[in-house]
């Protein structure tokens, strides 16, 4: 075997194709033996222009791309779009909007419900990096009955474009709430059994325990958001602290890492991350029962400012010359705070777009803290900070 | 460590061990006995099974041309650029559609082009399936929706598309001479073969027909409920100012 | 000189020389046979036939349907081979008729319910990819190293004790070689996976090499302390000291008989998982961090016979663990009267049951793979020597102990078991072994219970999690 020497150490491209990367991530990883001792981060694979293109489109053609900057939370990247452009157009009297309530808790609810699934995903698959296999399979199998639930309201399954400027693009299918009641009760059952299986797992617990542990002071000056960051301990959510829709009329906890692992564990390490992500899911499935019991009833009439569901008419005609000014608008997607800042010249297109998402930071920390980790660990790191590759890259 | 935290180590892992067994071998017992539906809750065996389309599913486009008007709106609102279209004016100077395009490779199925279209005629159908057969042409595996202008004068009934449909999808090499005779008439040579017919475009059959009308039908009655209240409230806010003044 | 691997050889050469052959043919076919028939018989059919199993119940576990392969495939391929001055598409409407026969076709419908035609798919596909060495690979070692894996579990295969009457070897110290040869798949992981020329094969090699050989240690353990309660290392002695007459012969399996060596089938059973690489010690192979790890560059057959090494490797272990713990081929009632049936019978009544305890065995470890994660190379090591190793030495001593104390009141003796006469070994009476059971057991209960008392609380949030309390 060929082997370029540099000192004793071997470098390793854990390569764009890998199955533990979580995408097209590519990591340049130096190790010794099983001990890596320098680890760079090489992103750009599944780049896509997006934010070029939102110059090129209109305000409301922009959802389907903002869909697929994270296609794994995509109700949640097009509430934090449309949310963006109404806070814009809200700066003037003419193009304000005023979006029926009832779109303003579906809104909720199925982001919620995106961050249920969301989260899925990512324990899921860590799970299935750590080499549990099944419990992986019985996350996406909860994950599938939620997008069942999405495919009878939108039309389809992970790339939903169902929020648009000024409200939803159609209101809940006939018997959407009693399907969402029935499988919030599956989840609660199905996540009892996924954490008898895996999470309280000796060697489950003794790959993650202790791994990785990020300092609060070390989380927020390296821009970690979302669970990475509650995770290493400091509560801060966006939800409670800087709410936006109608976040403030709901109730939940916001869960903290607390070195969960034990005695093995140190706090912030990956089990917390794990773990956060865990009590998140059971809190979105609150928030999501409390959204069903306070949404209005549909009126069936499109723009009914209790009832209806989108605010169309006046949208259009507002998008198509909207104030001019800039909008830096903060919501918190599964990975973190998404941010849109989005600069407006008063014509239909944008003239500028900047999507400021999670996963992009949290690569930031890796040189600082993959040295001194074994190979291992570092898929599990990876795993720990749910990082989707069109987010880091869009 | 401890002797007793080496014993309670040695415990731990065997009571994880046995509780994650006990899981699995329940998981699969419920599979078995197909609890709740058991795989087949989640798994269809397609293509054996066909696979569970809900209404409104966002599937392949559909344009009832009779109703089309060319105004382009959906061009202009698609945002990959996937639509094309062309036409004239025929005698009663309407316009009527001569070429429709969307071009399937392209198209990402976000709708917004069917939420924008004034007349409902382009709806989304719960089609998946695209069978390269009847697809791949010269331009290699573009499924394009065209008529030529004769074409459009040609108008088919209901028998002659199903007629066609059910012959473009055998094998040509087993055709009789009259079924030739018709799809010969009908075919455009240029770019090969294409499923067209008097409603126009795409995929017809009546199903899809009664889905666009049913849409269309329910678009117009929520457009007329919207138009009664905001007429309603006009009236009462008239009346106010009149009663309060008076 | 004769050519003879035991009493059945000599039979079918006699039979075989009496029809005509010359002598020597004779003997030389008469052990091939012998030595083939259980391997082309019983290990590759089963190895085989293992994936489907392994996949039907990984996607059991998983609500998942699992491999639904019809045999499609199969009626297009005959029909293709049968009917090949037909056209493509007449040939296709032919095979579409055949499947709709009544029996046939009721046949076929079956084979696509239970996705047995991923049997077929799986073993075409095996063949026909393409054999594919990496540039910069070491050649000679990239193919020998195959060659080597399965060697190593066929050679264990020939002391394998199938039943009294067939089997390839007995030697006196068949548990010594047992031992040895199964340190055969260590080098062979790690010649796969340094001549691949690839740096995650060669991480997958050495992490194998680290655990391969740490594990050798408390199986050795084990195995001499299951020899040291039998009194002989041969094989057929261990199986012939659990023998016990009358209806319940499995009182007499060296699991039941005192709690410490409950206690070493436990880690036995831990250390022979790890030998095959299987979970949770797949970290030589580790799908989620090696892509393939040592067999990440072998294609097609060589990638097969990797895989029907290492689930050969996984039915010789089962079987050594019956063997050790579970009376062998004993049946579990009756053995007294099975013993003593005509050799052809009892060969295959026994041979039924050692391959039918050796698949359940396999079963246990695919249900433990599904089920947990896999351990990271320092925690595999340090559970083999810190964990393990003191187990079966502790294990070692207790028995001794216990052969000792037990000799005192019962003293030793001979057992008969068909033809074979077991070494003198203590055979408890009743008293001793209940006693045997409440004293060892209790002492290892109140271990336990004292551990278990003094272990942190779980926090409120995990308790939530687990279901203990509300939501």
């Amino acid at each position: 075997m060929n082997v370029e020497r540099e000192g004793d150490y071997i470098t390793l491209s854990m390569g764009p194709h890998h199955p533990a990367t979580h995408g097209v991530l590519r990591l340049e990883v130096t190790t010794d033996g099983e001990v890596i001792r320098a680890c760079k981060p090489d992103i750009g694979y599944l780049h896509r222009s997006i934010e070029k293109i939102g110059e090129c489109v209109e305000w409301y053609q922009f959802v389907p791309y903002t869909d697929r900057v994270d296609y794994v939370c995509s109700m949640n990247s097009n509430h934090a779009w449309v949310c963006a452009v109404e806070s814009l157009l809200s700066s003037s009297d003419e193009t304000r909007l005023a979006i029926p309530e009832r779109a303003e808790y579906i809104r909720i609810l199925f982001a919620e419900l995106n961050r249920i699934s969301s989260h899925m995903v990512g324990l899921g698959s860590m799970t299935m990096d750590m080499g549990a296999f099944t419990p992986f399979l019985h996350a996406l199998s909860q994950r599938e009955f939620i997008n069942d639930i999405f495919e009878k309201t939108c039309g389809a399954r992970l790339t939903y474009n169902y929020m648009c400027v000024g409200g939803l693009v159609r209101d809940l299918h006939a018997g959407a709430e009693d399907e969402i009641r029935a499988m919030l009760k599956g989840l609660e059952k199905a996540m009892i059994d996924f954490n008898r299986l895996i999470s309280s797992n000796n060697i489950f617990k003794a790959r993650l325990a202790g791994v990785a542990a990020v300092s609060p002071e070390d989380a927020i000056s390296y821009g970690l958001v979302g669970p990475n960051l509650r995770g290493s301990g400091v509560d801060f959510d966006l939800r409670r602290d800087k709410p936006y829709g109608i976040y403030e009329r709901f109730r939940f906890d916001v869960p903290v890492g607390k070195t969960y692992a034990g005695a093995d564990g140190r706090p912030g390490d990956c089990y917390d991350r794990y773990v956060v992500r865990l009590l998140e899911v059971l809190e979105s499935i609150r928030i999501c029962r409390q959204a069903l019991d306070q949404m209005p009833p549909a009126s069936g009439v499109e723009d009914d400012p209790v009832g209806g569901w989108c605010a169309a008419k006046a949208a259009q005609k507002a998008l198509r010359k909207p104030p001019v000014g800039e909008v830096y608008f903060r919501c918190e997607n599964p990975r973190g705070e998404t941010g849109y800042h989005i600069v407006s010249d008063g014509t239909k297109f944008p003239y500028r777009v900047k999507i400021r998402t999670g996963s992009f930071t949290a690569m930031s920390i890796f040189e600082k803290l993959v040295p001194g980790l074994m190979v291992a660990d570092l898929v599990a790191l990876i795993g720990s900070f749910d990082i989707v590759l069109p987010e880091v890259d869009r | 460590m401890s002797f007793l935290g080496w014993v309670r180590e040695i415990v731990d892992g065997v009571e994880s061990t046995a509780t994650g067994l006990s899981t699995t071998a329940r998981f699969l017992w419920e599979n078995a006995t197909d609890a709740e539906g058991g795989a087949t809750a989640l798994t269809v065996d397609y293509p054996v099974a066909p696979a569970r389309i809900p209404e409104g599913f966002r599937g392949h486009l559909f344009n009832d041309v009779d109703n089309c008007t060319l105004c382009k709106q959906c061009q202009r609102a698609c945002p990959i650029d996937c639509i094309s279209m062309e036409g004239e004016l025929n005698e009663n100077a309407k316009f009527r559609i001569s070429r429709y395009d969307i071009d399937l490779s392209k198209c990402i199925y976000c709708g917004l082009c069917t939420q924008i279209c004034p007349t409902d005629c382009l709806t989304m159908t719960k089609g998946y399936e695209i069978d390269p057969a009847n697809v791949v042409n010269s331009r290699g595996g573009r499924y394009l929706f065209r008529m030529r202008p004769e074409q459009t004068k040609r108008r088919m009934d209901e028998l002659e598309v199903e007629r066609l449909n059910r012959i473009t999808a055998l094998d040509p090499a087993t055709l009789s001479a009259e079924d030739r005779a018709f799809l010969a008439e009908i075919e455009d040579r240029e770019s090969g073969r294409f499923l067209f017919g008097r409603y126009g475009v795409g995929y017809y059959t009546p199903e899809n027909k009664a889905k666009a009308d049913s849409a269309r039908a329910e678009r117009k009655k929520a457009r007329e409920l919207a138009a009664a209240q905001a007429s309603q409230a006009e009236a009462a806010a008239k009346a106010s100012p009149e009663g309060s003044a008076s | 000189m004769t050519i003879s691997v035991g009493p059945v050889s000599d039979s079918i050469a006699s039979w075989l020389s009496a029809n005509g052959l010359p002598v020597s043919i004779a003997e030389i076919l008469a052990v091939l046979l012998v030595c083939v028939l259980p391997v082309l018989g019983i290990v590759f059919p089963i190895a085989g036939v293992a994936q489907y199993f392994e996949r039907k119940i990984a996607a059991s576990m998983q609500r998942r349907k699992g491999p639904m392969v019809g045999a499609t495939g199969i009626v297009d391929l005959v029909a293709d081979m049968l009917l090949f001055w037909l056209p493509r598409w007449k040939r296709r409407a032919v095979a579409r008729r055949v499947e709709r026969l009544p029996v046939l076709g009721a046949l076929l419908r079956q084979v696509r319910q239970w996705g047995l035609g991923s049997m077929a798919a799986d073993g075409v596909k095996m063949f026909l990819k393409e054999d594919m060495v990496p540039g910069g690979a070491d050649r000679f070692l990239f193919r020998g190293s195959t060659y080597l894996a399965l060697t190593g579990a066929f050679l264990a295969f020939a002391v394998f004790p199938f039943s009294q009457w067939y089997h390839m070897g007995d030697p006196p110290v068949a548990a010594l070689y047992l031992g040895a040869v199964t340190g055969l798949v260590a080098v062979s992981v790690l010649e796969a996976g340094w001549s691949s020329n690839n740096k995650w094969s060669y991480f997958g090699g050495i992490r194998a090499v680290a655990m391969i050989v740490s594990y050798e240690t408390p199986i050795a353990l084990a195995i001499a302390t299951v020899c040291m309660w039998s009194g002989t290392m041969s094989l057929q002695g261990i199986i012939a000291a659990q023998y016990r007459p009358g209806w319940f012969s499995f009182s007499g399996w060296n699991l039941f008989q005192s709690p410490l060596l409950a206690l070493l089938a436990g880690v036995y059973y831990i250390a022979a998982l790890a030998e095959c690489n299987r979970a949770p010690f797949d970290l030589s192979e580790g799908e989620s961090e090696l892509v393939g790890g040592f067999h990440t560059e072998y294609s097609g057959l060589r990638w097969g016979l990797f895989f029907i090494a290492e689930y050969s490797d996984m039915l010789l272990v089962g079987g050594i663990f019956a063997t050790l713990f579970l009376g062998g081929f004993q049946s579990p009632i009756g053995e007294q009267w099975i013993v003593s049936l005509p050799p052809f019978a009892e060969a295959v009544v026994h041979t039924l049951i050692a391959v039918a305890k050796a698949v359940a065995s396999v079963g246990f470890m695919m249900w433990i793979r599904w089920t947990l994660p896999r351990f990271r190379i320092d925690q595999v090591m340090k559970l083999a020597w810190t964990k393990l190793v003191p187990l079966a030495l502790f294990c070692l001593f207790g028995l001794a102990l216990t052969q000792l104390v037990a000799a005192q009141r019962v003293g030793v003796e001979q057992v008969v078991y068909g033809r074979y006469l077991s070494a003198p070994v203590v055979r408890m009476d009743f008293f001793s072994w209940v006693a045997s059971w409440v004293v060892v057991g209790g002492a290892i209960a109140v271990v336990v219970w004292m551990a278990k008392s003094s272990a942190p609380i779980q926090s409120p949030e995990m308790r939530r999690l687990l279901g203990k309390e509300p939501a």
